[in-house]
């Protein structure tokens, strides 16, 4: 377990015929970044309002990829494992905090101090929920597992997110939640609890910045300071780090592995329930089937970043963000999925370390 | 060597494998009994033989794709981006009502020339698909595969609209986009008989043929050369390359295989359906059809063909017939009579997997060799056991 591969996967001379290869691949890299590049500063100039706009939306957004992301990067780097069920446990965050506002009653016209109540309860519950979701799932499938060949891991995560995709079938059928229309399989709206208004209708500039766009990056930011630092300067965040490096070695040096992967799942669990939650809050509406997208959009993010590099997981997430709206606009929406796909495709077959290079290096 | 298949050996060879024959024409019998069934029982029970074809369908995918996960090792997480390659190719070759307004001339778009040309298509696409991965391995190559099989039906679904400048061409419709793209030719023998969409047994056959055709395909692979190249890289990439094997030539030779496969799976199921949308071709078929070659057993071809019948059955005829029975039981326990299992799917499904990959990590019919790779990690899981216990007694000593 966790040998680098002899080879990296760019090395020179790996092969004596890579050496012109790798000059096609070189040109055909910078030739799409120049492109892009040239692309964004035509647009950047044709309406600079208009691109700042899908700029900040990009943020937003990216903002709640990056808090899946983490989870994600955080799993691959301590037991590599890309965990197929944790867009679906931001699903499960997401219902939560539905449930709780359909319960409370609050919604778009409730009085202010019910709304604030309503969204603490919500910021509360739905990491508990998902905190405990996620290390039961480790705690039943993946730790009987943990020596197993990955691909039995791999489809093992891919099973236990359809069982919480099926769950979350059954909790849209809820009456208690018909409370905001949509039943079932249908698309849920999330009420509004924070105030659509602009807060910059008052000043010349023609951009549309709304209370939630400030609300999701005022989130995710200090949530993401705090876990760089509980990572970087903790015990319980050495102990990650070494247990990431070296399963082994850091079960010689007394630490208790299992408590370490369990922690690692309860703190990516709680962060998609708080993306579960912003996420509802922020695009308005919750799904049964919704945590796939997500899931493979955080997942592109982590990869993006170098994965298992939790700077990295932040910095994709809101690129991923920005990327995607950049592409609502002006490529049109249907395209957006290719998009983001084809990037996901064009960094790891260019720099499969992700765009911050120091992440784990791919293994055999 | 011409004597080779001289009626004497064939008798020969059915004497050998009775059994084995036995078994082959119940099945291939099957529509006959469906037929009976249904007229025995008022059409309450029966009426399986249209399901089956897609069954088949499922178990023709999982073969293919048994050789890209099962034999070479490289995992495939967008497996029906090929199978929607080959329905594509084999509606647009075959259709009279293209998107684009005129029809492939006559010879390309009969049904057996389509055919082999849907599979050939998918089989470029499965090179020019796979050549960017060669360098990758393991989860990256699943993501790679995974974004490719997230893209393709984004194309087939966007690609209404194609300007090329130098070639005058604007605004060509490729795919007629969400509408999907329908009436694909039938297969038949010319002049005697041509299949229809009233009796099915025949498609039942022809899937059956293509599926004896694959497993023979997949047995030869096996013991080729090349078979055991793939096995080799499968075990391990650098000491197969080191001992003189092409990496780039055998992966890329599986992805092909593999897409071939995939390639005649899709254009015999666009012409079953007579109609192709951008929406059937999405994740959870190449999830459906890797859980089929995992639950079936990897690098076993009957371990393929029977985790993609289990697969595919119980999800289009068992969940019914569990509905029906749950009915039937409801007259005297009430509480089964609500109970509608279709919307059980992704929670039985889930379960089965998580379940089966836990007791049964090997899947039901596994290769030998692969079952012995894949219980090594059950060896080590008792090592670390024991060192985990030695730790847990190491603490208390030192809390005594």
């Amino acid at each position: 377990m966790g040998n680098l591969s002899l080879c990296p996967p760019n090395a020179k001379g790996h092969r004596p015929h890579m050496k012109s290869k790798l000059t096609i691949r070189s040109i055909a890299l910078w030739l799409i970044l120049a492109a892009t590049a040239v692309f964004l500063i035509t647009s950047f100039l044709a309406n600079p309002a208009l691109f700042i706009q899908q700029l900040l939306n990009g943020l937003a957004q990216g903002s709640i990829f990056a808090l899946v992301a983490l989870g994600y990067t955080m799993v691959y780097g301590i037991i590599e494992l890309i965990n197929f069920a944790h867009g679906d446990v931001y699903m499960i965050g997401a219902f939560t905090g539905l449930t709780i506002a359909s319960l409370l009653g609050a919604s778009e016209q409730s009085d202010p101090s019910l709304r604030i109540f309503t969204l603490l309860l919500m910021f509360i519950t739905a990491p508990i929920v998902c905190a405990i979701l996620n290390v039961t799932i480790d705690r039943l499938a993946y730790r009987p597992l943990r020596n197993a060949p990955r691909i039995v891991v791999l489809i093992t995560a891919i099973g236990m997110s359809f069982i919480l995709e099926q769950i979350g079938l059954w909790w849209a059928q809820l009456g208690a939640l018909s409370y905001f229309g949509g039943s079932g399989a249908t698309p849920k709206s999330f009420p509004a609890l924070i105030p659509k208004i602009n807060l910059l209708a008052d000043t010349a500039i023609n951009i549309n910045l709304t209370p939630k766009m400030v609300f999701a990056l005022a989130l995710a930011i200090p949530l993401m300071v705090a876990l760089r630092l509980l990572v970087q300067r903790t015990r319980i965040g050495k102990a990650m780090r070494a247990t990431a490096q070296n399963r082994e070695a850091s079960s010689l040096m007394g630490i208790n592995i299992n408590r370490i992967i369990s922690i690692t799942f309860i703190i990516g669990g709680a962060l998609a329930g708080v993306g579960g939650v912003a996420g509802g809050l922020y695009f308005e509406g919750v799904q049964w089937n919704m945590g796939f997208d997500m899931g493979l959009k955080a997942f592109t993010a982590a990869v993006l970043g170098g994965i298992g590099n939790i700077t990295g997981a932040m910095l994709g997430g809101f690129f991923i963000g920005v990327v995607s709206a950049l592409s609502d606009q002006y490529l049109a929406g249907q395209w957006t999925r290719a998009v983001v796909f084809g990037l996901l495709v064009l960094v790891l077959v260019f720099r499969p370390t992700g765009l911050l290079g120091t992440g784990v290096q791919q293994k055999a | 060597m011409t004597a080779q298949l001289s009626p004497n050996r064939i008798g020969l060879w059915l004497r050998e494998h009775w059994k084995l024959t036995i078994f082959v024409i119940l099945i291939a019998l099957f529509p006959f009994f469906d037929t009976f069934l249904q007229e025995s029982s008022d059409y309450v029970l029966g009426g399986y033989t249209g399901t089956l074809v897609t069954v088949l369908m499922y178990a023709m995918l999982a073969l293919g794709l048994n050789i890209v996960v099962g034999y070479a090792g490289l995992l495939d997480l967008g497996y029906a981006a090929f199978f929607a390659i080959g329905a594509y190719a084999m509606t647009l070759i075959s259709t009279p009502h293209p998107p684009w307004g005129i029809p492939v001339p006559f010879p390309f778009n009969y049904f057996w020339i389509a055919l082999f040309l849907s599979a050939l298509i998918a089989m470029v696409s499965g090179v020019i698909l796979g050549a960017p991965t060669i360098p990758l391995r393991g989860d990256y190559l699943a993501i790679v595969t995974l974004g490719f099989g997230e893209i393709v039906p984004v194309l087939f679904r966007n690609l209404t609209c194609v300007t090329i400048p130098f070639l005058n061409i604007e605004c060509l419709d490729l795919t007629a986009g969400e509408r999907g793209v329908s009436l694909v030719a039938l297969p038949g023998i010319p002049g005697l008989y041509t299949f229809n969409k009233i009796d099915l047994a025949p498609w039942y056959w022809l899937g059956l043929l293509i599926i004896a055709a694959a497993i023979f395909m997949n047995r030869r692979l096996e013991d080729s050369r090349l078979g055991r190249a793939w096995m080799a890289m499968r075990e391990d990439e650098e000491a197969a390359a080191s001992m003189g094997i092409d990496i780039v030539r055998t992966k890329l030779l599986a992805f092909a295989m593999g897409a071939t496969f995939s390639g005649f799976a899709g254009a015999y199921f666009a012409s079953y359906i007579q109609a192709v949308f951008p929406s059937s071709f999405d994740f959870t078929v190449s999830v459906t059809v890797l859980c089929a070659v995992v639950l079936g057993g990897s690098g076993n071809p009957y371990g393929a063909l029977l985790g993609g019948i289990l697969v595919a059955g119980i999800d289009r005829i068992g969940l019914n017939l569990m509905t029906t029975g749950a009915h039937k039981l409801g007259e005297i326990i009430p509480f089964l009579s609500g109970i509608d299992f279709q919307l059980w799917r992704y929670g039985l499904y889930g379960l089965a997997l998580v379940i089966v990959m836990l007791v049964r990590p090997q899947g039901l019919l596994p290769s030998k060799t692969r079952a012995r790779e894949l219980l090594e990690g059950a060896e080590l899981d008792i090592e670390s056991g024991m060192e985990a216990a030695e730790q847990e007694v190491g603490r208390e000593s030192k809390a005594g």
